[in-house]
């Protein structure tokens, strides 16, 4: 049943690009480059943040609420209100986080839909949840960084969630606000926190991209533009303001909710403390074990003919898992590199029977004769 | 797609680049408050202001429109900058679709097998 559930939405999936490479030619189908367009995003964030990082104070020094006082706050309102194009700045870099999450979900999809997320790309698919989860936590640092009223109530909701937990919960709670109570501590640990684990987001792309030789890292040119343009358009139709300067002394009761980054906060105030945890970490794992859902047939790795390898590298270069490794031949062949197959990382695809000139490495129940005449039919289909 | 296509995509692309770039005049005007009155520009845009103002003057209500989405929105400063937003991000759709066009030409992939040896 999930299966053919799948094998439909694959289908759909198929004839929508299709119809998209009809407008656009298969060179500027966004639908091909659905893995590198969340990384775009990642990169317009980087260069707006660090703008915003030269011009932000990480304190929450606030006495009177003098908007005079040099504070997190100020330092916001004077990005926002008083530095060229500072507004415009602080507008993208809040969506391009909105469109980063956009596109890894619409990036997930895809790749849930066309199967493309288990056997040998569990590696891929966890690391992206894991990559996802990330995200949605230093998006939400950054509300805090604000330091209005939205910033202080977020903060005392997850202390409150933080606290909820059983022995590793107050020692998070004391990381988390960098002591015991929110301080100007706090706001250089929100900020270490937001830099500090988007930069982190590299080794865990790193690991995501580890297992393929060919990763699609950029979109065109064209696409890069259309992703500015729509970020800058949405900057203009929703201009990005602060509200009040957060007041220890007082609590607030209500915010604005970002549906992208702030959901979690929405679920905390809808029940209790027990059934959150329990949702949010019955929702990671359930997505971390997508990939082991379907029961999958073993691969059959492909295999050297040893004797007719002559160690030239071409199947080495075109394997697009990076399962095949040179390594040195035997003392009694007279070529110096041989071909080896790492077999949990082969596909079982046969790029490498058809790459081999020497018909010196085979696919178990996919001759290479009929590995040729398959890619022959597929040409000419086209 | 055939040349006629090819042309009147041309066109339709080269109007709306002029348009940018005569709208996108509007920004020393939007950049201070978008109106008209002369004595509250700088020094150096007073020379050509009377110039400039006479030439605009009809472009300008789409300034003011500009201006009052914003800031029904809450902004009050820099609303200029707004403005350079709208047009940049409509002279980047343009240049997308301009580098679409011309690169639609090698978007079919020439696939040619050799003979196994």
């Amino acid at each position: 049943m999930y299966q053919e559930v799948l094998k439909q939405l694959n289908f759909i999936t198929l004839e929508i690009e299709k119809l998209v490479n009809k407008i656009t030619t298969n060179k500027y189908n966004p639908f091909y480059y659905h893995g590198a367009l969340p990384q775009f995003y990642l990169w317009v964030l980087y260069l707006t943040g660090l703008l915003l990082f030269a011009y932000y104070i990480p304190t929450v020094d606030n006495a009177y609420l003098s908007k005079k006082m040099v504070n997190a706050w100020t330092s916001v309102d004077y990005i926002t209100k008083t530095l060229p194009f500072g507004a415009i700045f602080r507008g993208m870099h809040r969506y391009a986080g909105d469109a980063m999450v956009i596109t890894i979900i619409l990036h997930m999809i895809r790749v849930w839909f066309t199967d493309r997320y288990r056997q040998y790309r569990w590696v891929q698919w966890t690391s992206g949840v894991l990559l996802l989860v990330l995200v949605l936590f230093i998006g939400q640092t950054g509300y805090y960084l604000v330091w209005d009223d939205r910033s202080l109530i977020l903060t005392r909701m997850t202390v409150s969630s933080l606290t909820y937990l059983p022995v590793i919960g107050e020692p998070i709670k004391h990381w988390f606000l960098n002591g015991d109570l929110i301080s100007n501590l706090t706001m250089s640990n929100f900020l270490f926190i937001h830099i500090g684990l988007s930069f982190s987001l590299l080794s865990f792309l790193w690991i995501h991209y580890v297992r393929m030789t060919r990763p699609v890292l950029t979109p065109p040119p064209a696409i890069n533009y259309i992703l500015v343009a729509l970020v800058l358009l949405v900057v203009f139709i929703y201009p990005i303001n602060s509200g009040q300067m957060a007041d220890l002394n007082h609590q607030p009761t209500s915010f604005d909710i970002d549906w992208f980054f702030l959901f979690p906060y929405w679920l905390m105030a809808k029940v209790n403390m027990g059934v959150y945890w329990l949702f949010m970490l019955a929702g990671v794992v359930a997505l971390t074990v997508v990939p082991w859902f379907v029961r999958s047939k073993p691969v059959e790795a492909a295999e050297v003919v040893t004797n007719k390898c002559t160690g030239c590298s071409l199947c080495y270069r075109d394997c697009p898992w990076q399962a095949i490794e040179m390594v040195p031949a035997p003392p009694t062949s007279r070529f110096k590199l041989l071909a080896t197959v790492k077999p949990y990382r082969c596909t079982g695809c046969g790029v490498c029977v058809g790459a081999c000139a020497f018909d010196a490495i085979d696919v178990p129940d996919l001759p290479d004769a009929k590995v040729l005449d398959q890619i022959k039919g597929l040409v000419g289909a086209t | 797609m055939n040349r006629s296509h090819f042309f009147i995509l041309l066109v339709i692309v080269g109007v709306l680049a002029l348009g940018t770039l005569l709208i996108s005049s509007l920004m020393p005007f939007a950049e201070i408050g978008l109106n008209d009155s002369v004595s509250s520009y700088p020094g150096w845009l007073q020379s050509v202001a009377g110039f400039l103002v006479a030439f605009y003057k009809p472009f300008m209500p789409i300034g003011n429109d500009l201006a009052k989405i914003v800031t029904a929105k809450g902004v009050t400063t820099n609303i200029g900058d707004y403005a350079y937003v709208v047009f940049l991000s409509l002279a980047l759709v343009i240049a997308s679709l301009a580098i679409g066009i011309v690169g639609r030409e090698d978007a079919t992939e020439k696939t040619v097998i050799g003979d196994k040896k």
